[in-house]
């Protein structure tokens, strides 16, 4: 792996053009942890969010020759990803999954007691849960946006830019992100 | 007063989660130092913005390893892209097969035609009798070698619209369009011709595709979504066809059929 330190991503993309499989492991080093952070973050599951880093290799491998050279390698990593999640997301949702699709009546009415003050106490395995439960009456927008802002670390910028949105779509749908996590993480809270 | 006040409220969520330049945050905290509502709503929504940020710094490692990681992406690669010379590589000693096996027994059909009948299979009966049976005997020839063709023919067309189900879930962005358009010129167009070959194949067939029916119509309705797409359709219709095929699991019941209809 160390051959290919220095090697810049637009030079490994260009190898990968060239039919280059080696040239896709360095990519894969250098972006898979963020990748799956950023899928966990939306999915919420570990298996999801593999299938979803895999899935965002795989296209950069098929799409290489399709990818603009000057496009920087992570940021388009990160729309596919994204865009990946959102889509499993969906389907998972379809499909009637209990990890996903609680609206927020039914979560307003679940017993959950235990996980009162869990926003005071972030190193738990309630507060994780309260943030799930906070995460799961988001659109897939509202979601798409607090994932890339907390787990990408990306500007509102660079968010509007990934979804294909404009600025001000990104903002009102944080604030609304927000303000909706908290009513329900609120009464979780008590 | 009122309105600022709304105003100023709506971007709370944006200052605890501190994406406002520093003039805008300036104003509104400013107001918030003036109205206990703000402060408390903007307590709450800190404390959330720091919940979200600690749950996003935990350690979170893949739960595989590297070198699994990309074993799984190489092989997904190698079952997808090259699935058509995969595919190919599969199918390829069968239709081979087929045509060696079709050749040969045209040839014999030649040599029986041309040379006459042989002493060895000169009939015991008369030269009406023989002259009838090689007619049924031919016929039943030429029956068999066009279910064989038109197995044949099934089968590629199978394969080619298994190549336009895969190709049209990597489909590139459209240039010049927003961004959740994608380019389907090339499998909308290959639908189209492949839509025509298969009305041809059908009609011809005579029932040596009943078997392969069931799959043949699937196919053919995801192909007709797909003849139908726009030249920049939007990445969600592309991606609500690419999971119909995977919840009907459509391409490995082409690879099933299409085995079945080249097999000797």
């Amino acid at each position: 792996m160390d051959r290919w330190n220095g090697v810049k991503d637009t030079d490994l993309l260009a190898r990968l053009r060239g039919g280059d499989e080696d040239a896709l492991s360095p990519l894969m080093v250098r972006h898979e942890r963020r990748l799956y952070g950023i899928a966990y973050g939306y999915l919420r599951n570990s298996e999801d969010a593999l299938e979803v880093v895999q899935d965002a290799f795989v296209r950069l491998f098929q799409q290489s020759e399709r990818i603009d050279a000057r496009a920087e390698v992570g940021a388009w990593l990160t729309r596919v990803a994204i865009n990946a999640a959102i889509d499993r997301y969906r389907q998972k949702k379809r499909r009637g999954s209990h990890e996903v699709g609680v609206e927020t009546e039914d979560l307003q009415h679940l017993p959950a007691r235990h996980e009162r003050d869990a926003l005071d106490n972030l190193h738990t395995d309630d507060s994780r849960r309260a943030i799930e439960r906070g995460l799961r009456v988001l659109n897939e927008r509202q979601r798409a946006v607090v994932t890339l802002r907390h787990f990408a670390d990306l500007s509102l910028d660079e968010i509007a830019s990934t979804l294909g949105v404009r600025l001000g779509t990104v903002k009102s749908s944080l604030n609304r992100a927000l303000a909706r996590m908290k009513t329900v993480m609120g009464e979780v809270r008590g | 007063m009122t309105f600022l006040h709304f105003r100023y409220r709506q971007r709370l969520g944006l200052l605890a989660l501190s994406s406002l330049d520093a003039h805008e945050a300036d104003g509104i905290l400013k107001h918030v130092a003036d109205c206990a509502s703000c402060q408390a709503e903007l307590a709450e929504l800190s404390k959330l913005a720091s919940a979200l940020r600690a749950d996003a710094a935990l350690d979170r490692p893949l739960p595989i390893s590297s070198g699994a990681l990309r074993t799984r992406v190489l092989a997904r690669l190698r079952t997808s892209s090259p699935e058509s010379a995969a595919r190919a590589s599969r199918l390829a000693p069968a239709m081979g097969a087929l045509g060696l096996v079709g050749i040969g027994l045209l040839a014999g059909v030649l040599v029986t035609r041309l040379s006459g009948p042989t002493s060895e299979s000169a009939p015991a009966h008369g030269p009406l009798q023989a002259s009838a049976d090689t007619a049924v005997n031919d016929a039943a020839f030429y029956e068999r070698l066009e279910k064989t063709h038109t197995r044949a023919n099934a089968a590629r067309y199978l394969a080619e619209a298994q190549d336009i189900l895969i190709q049209v879930r990597a489909a590139a962005d459209c240039p010049d369009s927003p961004r959740d358009r994608v380019d389907v010129t090339v499998e909308a167009q290959t639908s189209r011709t492949l839509l025509k070959r298969r009305a041809a194949l059908m009609s011809g067939s005579r029932g040596t595709l009943v078997a392969a029916q069931g799959v043949m119509e699937e196919v053919e309705g995801v192909l007709r979504q797909v003849a139908e797409l726009p030249k920049c359709t939007r990445r969600k219709d592309v991606d609500a066809i690419a999971r119909t095929v995977a919840r009907r699991n459509l391409l490995m019941k082409i690879d099933l059929v299409a085995q079945e209809l080249v097999a000797p």
